[in-house]
């Protein structure tokens, strides 16, 4: 099976979902004669339009994953999302530290190593960003009333 | 719900007579549902910087953004994060309430889902053309436009429903023309609409005083009408308001800030205390006329069942216009 | 005689040490923060607004800072486009393109250097067309109007249809489906939501920073990921290449036509940094069409172009802000609130009323690009080494930056969801063949795009022949046939 064809067949299946979405927007009124729904409905009619032509000629398959890269790319994303998940509920001391000595260990790093080298980063980074640059960096558990 | 609401703030008030220093603010921060830059940052600032000036706090008050659909993220987020967090005050302004009014902060949520507080200020739409247009009143503009009200290119910073929208359809109303029959051309923000009057695209463009002062001075543009309920003091003194011109329009623009659902009465009546304080501060007040707004003093209960009376008013309007069912 | 009497005004404000510290602190806290991924130019100046409004410095100090800030990050948010192929900010995004290729080969020191002296042409280039053309650009921008706009997007368009890969379908793919993201949200026109499925955070759109940071960084680290479990990650080689006088002669022509363009862009409201690098890249490639066209794998004229015009764009958006009060984009927005935070009301009058302010301003910027590359060129060094780090320390930074970067704009872990799903989706169309660039571009023109046309429709009253109406749109339209054909002309003329 043709990855492009895979690729091309969901695209035309939103395609379909977003015509049909924007099809039935509920428009009380209207200062022109195209209103909101115009270019959604054309633009998913050239998503489809393009969908169709690469279903009928897809390139050849040029990415050959094998199970180790699969397995490398599915940890780094779940990784991601526990960070996501942990991000404003633990804080970002404690999210960035865990979350930063997987991804070290992950590129090869020995597990000690990688967790001292995110702990230090965490907080080193924790107050150039939060308290110099002032940026939006949440606290969560540790530190919480300071 | 509402009836709840008073019996509480009446408790609360109570506990708060017998003990003042129940609460204590710790980190309190302002939250701007928009980008830096715009009004409800400047509504914030108001609020960090006035408070500061006026010595009602010491503790410095913290500014962040939250921004998506005129407050409708930081609504949501409050409600469902942060509920009873005493600390978090959230600006807002008509336009948030007009969309409250219409439903678009989410189905579920109105406006009895938080304590509304206190206010920064009032700002007043304002009707305006080019200078060099053949309009001096706003009669001479409605005479025209009732000719043929298609040959009449309204625009301003907001899409239907919007509180620029409404500004141009209230107008239209007054005038007996029906407002879906304008020429409408929604912008992004008051800017681009101020350029595209400049650059001849619009005629009309009804904006807000306080983001006009340039424009007049410039003499650029005249003022036909104030949409305020009485005429302004100030710089702005010389301009007739539309009732003064015989046309029923009038747009305030409020902006204030509230406090989640669930924050305690003792942390409600601890910062109704403060805006009244400041409220008494003319260090306060400047901070208020610098940023072109008109001092508009209430607090606590008192705005708590004005925001309840403004949001059933807009949304009898939001009806009236088929925006909604 | 005018100019030069209120330059020199401007010069003895920009050049008082205070100011002349400040903007040295501004331009160098600017590149810092804006070479790290997410974090752009808005957050640089919203950072430092609160700080200088409480240090209580004069406004035009403070605007001079802020200014400062903007520059350099303007400056900064190229670095990690050409080392790590993370664009630092919107405006970044085309330098990627050839940028990273670049650095892959072993050039980082000369595509850093090279951008550095491109942008820093393209930003005196674009402030001396400001100091002789102000009154009359502002004019002129103000005349344009949505037709106008329309045009100069089909325009665009057209521009961009050279970006086309091995499969031109692949790009037009990745166009409509940028196209579609910018229509999630409040409707402008008639204040509908469209493809919210309810979710508040979506009510104003996609966030643009979540879709490019999201794409290009999310992705890269997956990138990185399947390298290394292949074995072929292999350290970039660290040359120590540099600019040359050859490649300052051959990218002449680009630079001053790239500027210039950029500038133009730059001062029409709503149409910022990322618009303008995206149309001086695709006019190069036109150029170079046919003959000696290596676009996309390295050519010093595909970095170039768009760093001369980024710039150029950042200049000329300080136009409508100054002389109209109008912000031409997100960051001059910000500027525009901090003028009014110190009580200062831009307009027409601003130049006459208060010159020591507006060309205090405008020499500040001056000065400020000077100082930009005088600290940049010594530092290429330094941020070169970046290459050399190991991955395991590299990865975590870029996966925390990535992160604060996104979360620090809404305050909001939603878009940390978002940004992974992005990256997810970008990734599978980085295996397929697909390029990133069209989807943002897409993303970028579609908004400005649909308005405009709509709003065009609504002052017709649904009348078509307003699009073309006026001088300036016969002069795009022809300019939109003209890019079409032209490298068919120029291919029959060299037979």
């Amino acid at each position: 099976m043709l990855y492009d064809r895979i690729f091309a067949g969901a695209l035309l299946v939103l395609s379909g979902l977003i015509a049909w979405t924007a099809f039935h927007f509920d428009v009380p009124f209207q200062y022109e004669p195209l209103g909101p729904k115009a270019f959604p409905i054309i633009l998913s009619i050239m998503l489809a339009a393009c969908c169709i032509w690469l279903i009928a000629k897809p390139d050849k398959n040029a990415w050959h994953p094998n199970k180790e890269v699969l397995t490398k790319i599915i940890i780094g994303l779940i990784i991601m999302v526990v960070y996501a998940a942990l991000f404003e509920e633990a804080g970002f001391i404690i999210a960035t530290t865990i979350v930063g000595a997987i991804f070290s260990w992950l590129f090869g790093e020995k597990p000690l190593k990688a967790f001292l080298y995110a702990l230090a980063l965490s907080v080193i980074s924790y107050f150039l960003l939060a308290d110099l640059m002032e940026l939006n960096v949440p606290t969560g558990l540790l530190l919480g009333d300071l | 719900m509402k009836s709840n609401i008073a019996s509480l703030l009446l408790v609360g008030g109570l506990t708060a007579a017998l003990n003042v220093s129940a609460f204590e603010p710790s980190k309190p921060s302002c939250i701007a549902p928009a980008k830096p830059g715009g009004g409800f940052d400047l509504t914030c600032r108001i609020l960090s910087t006035g408070f500061a000036n006026a010595g009602i706090t010491d503790i410095p008050m913290a500014v962040t953004f939250m921004p998506g659909g005129v407050g409708a993220v930081a609504y949501n987020y409050i409600n469902s994060s942060a509920p009873d967090d005493p600390n978090k005050l959230v600006a807002f302004s008509s336009g948030s309430l007009l969309n409250l009014a219409q439903g678009k902060f989410g189905k579920n949520l109105d406006e009895n889902d938080a304590r509304w507080v206190g206010t920064a200020g009032v700002d007043y739409g304002a009707i305006m053309v080019r200078a060099d247009a053949p309009w001096n009143t706003l009669g001479e503009l409605v005479d025209d436009i009732k000719k043929d009200p298609s040959e009449f290119v309204l625009g301003a910073g907001g899409g239907v429903g919007s509180q620029d929208w409404m500004k141009a359809a209230i107008l239209m109303k007054s005038t007996g023309v029906d407002p879906k029959k304008m020429r409408y051309v929604a912008y992004e923000g008051g800017g681009e609409a101020s350029a595209a009057l400049l650059g001849g695209h619009i005629k009309v463009y009804p904006g807000d005083v306080g983001e006009i002062k340039g424009l007049v001075e410039s003499g650029k543009v005249k003022i036909l009408a104030i949409m305020s309920p009485e005429r302004l003091k100030g710089d702005f003194a010389n301009y007739p308001t539309a009732i003064e011109q015989g046309y029923d329009a009038e747009w305030t623009i409020l902006r204030g800030y509230y406090l989640g659902p669930k924050v305690s009465d003792e942390a409600y009546t601890y910062w109704t205390a403060q805006f009244q304080k400041a409220y008494k501060s003319p260090a306060f007040e400047k901070v208020i006329v610098d940023q072109n707004l008109v001092p508009f003093n209430m607090s606590g209960d008192a705005l708590d069942s004005y925001i309840k009376e403004r949001v059933a008013f807009m949304r009898g309007l939001a009806q009236e216009a088929g925006l909604t069912n | 005689m005018d100019i030069l009497h209120y330059l020199s005004i401007g010069f003895s404000v920009a050049l008082t040490p205070l100011n002349l510290g400040l903007v040295l602190a501004g331009c160098f806290i600017g590149t810092l923060i804006g070479s790290l991924p997410g974090i752009g130019p808005i957050n640089g100046v919203a950072i430092l607004l609160p700080l200088a409004y409480s240090v209580g410095l004069p406004p035009e100090s403070a605007l001079i800072l802020l200014a400062g800030v903007y520059y350099g990050a303007e400056y900064g948010g190229r670095i990690s486009s050409i080392l790590l192929n993370v664009p630092g900010d919107a405006g970044a995004i085309m330098t990627t393109l050839d940028g990273y290729p670049m650095a892959k080969r072993g050039e980082a020191g000369r595509a850093l250097a090279l951008s550095a002296v491109s942008s820093f042409f393209g930003s005196i280039g674009a402030l001396l067309l400001m100091v002789i053309f102000a009154p009359l650009l502002s004019k002129l921008a103000i005349q344009f109007g949505p037709s106008e706009y329309v045009w100069l997007m089909i325009f665009a368009f057209t521009c961009l249809a050279t970006m086309v890969g091995k499969r031109p379908i692949k790009t037009v793919v990745g166009v409509v489906i940028g196209l579609l993201f910018a229509t999630v949200g409040v409707d402008s026109g008639t204040g509908i939501l469209r493809f919210t499925m309810d979710i508040p955070n979506l009510f104003d759109g996609v966030d643009f920073l979540v879709v490019v940071i999201g794409m290009f960084a999310i992705s890269e680290v997956l990138v990185l990921l399947e390298s290394w479990a292949r074995n072929d990650l292999k350290l970039t080689p660290v040359g120590k290449s540099f600019v040359s006088f050859s490649d300052l002669m051959a990218v002449k022509w680009v630079v001053l036509r790239s500027t210039l363009s950029g500038f133009l862009i730059g001062v029409l409201p709503g149409t910022g940094a990322s618009i303008a690098s995206a149309v001086a890249y695709g006019t190069e490639k036109r150029f170079a069409e046919g003959h000696d066209d290596k676009f996309g794998e390295g050519d010093i004229r595909g970095l170039a172009a768009p760093e001369a015009a980024n710039n150029a764009a950042a200049a000329g958006s300080m136009l409508p802000m100054l002389t109209l009060g109008i912000p031409g984009s997100g960051t001059t927005a910000i500027l525009l609130g901090a003028l009014l935070m110190f009580n200062i009301t831009p307009g027409p009058l601003l130049f006459e009323q208060q010159p020591n302010i507006a060309w205090g301003l405008i020499a500040s910027m001056f000065v400020g690009n000077i100082a930009l590359l005088v600290l940049n060129l010594p530092m290429i060094g330094v941020f070169v080494r970046l290459l050399s780090i190991k991955q395991s320390y590299l990865v975590p930074v870029i996966v925390m930056l990535t992160f604060v970067g996104i979360y620090s704009i809404h305050g909001d872990s939603f878009d940390l969801f978002f940004m992974i799903v992005l990256g997810i989706f970008a990734f599978i169309l980085r295996k397929l063949g697909f390029s990133l660039a069209p989807v943002i571009l897409g993303l970028v023109l579609g908004e400005v795009l649909e308005e405009n046309l709509r709003r065009a429709l609504s002052i017709s009253g649904g009348d078509w022949s307003i699009l073309l109406n006026g001088t300036m749109t016969y002069i795009l339209a022809v300019a939109t046939v003209a890019a079409l054909i032209a490298p068919k002309i120029l291919k029959v003329l060299k037979k």
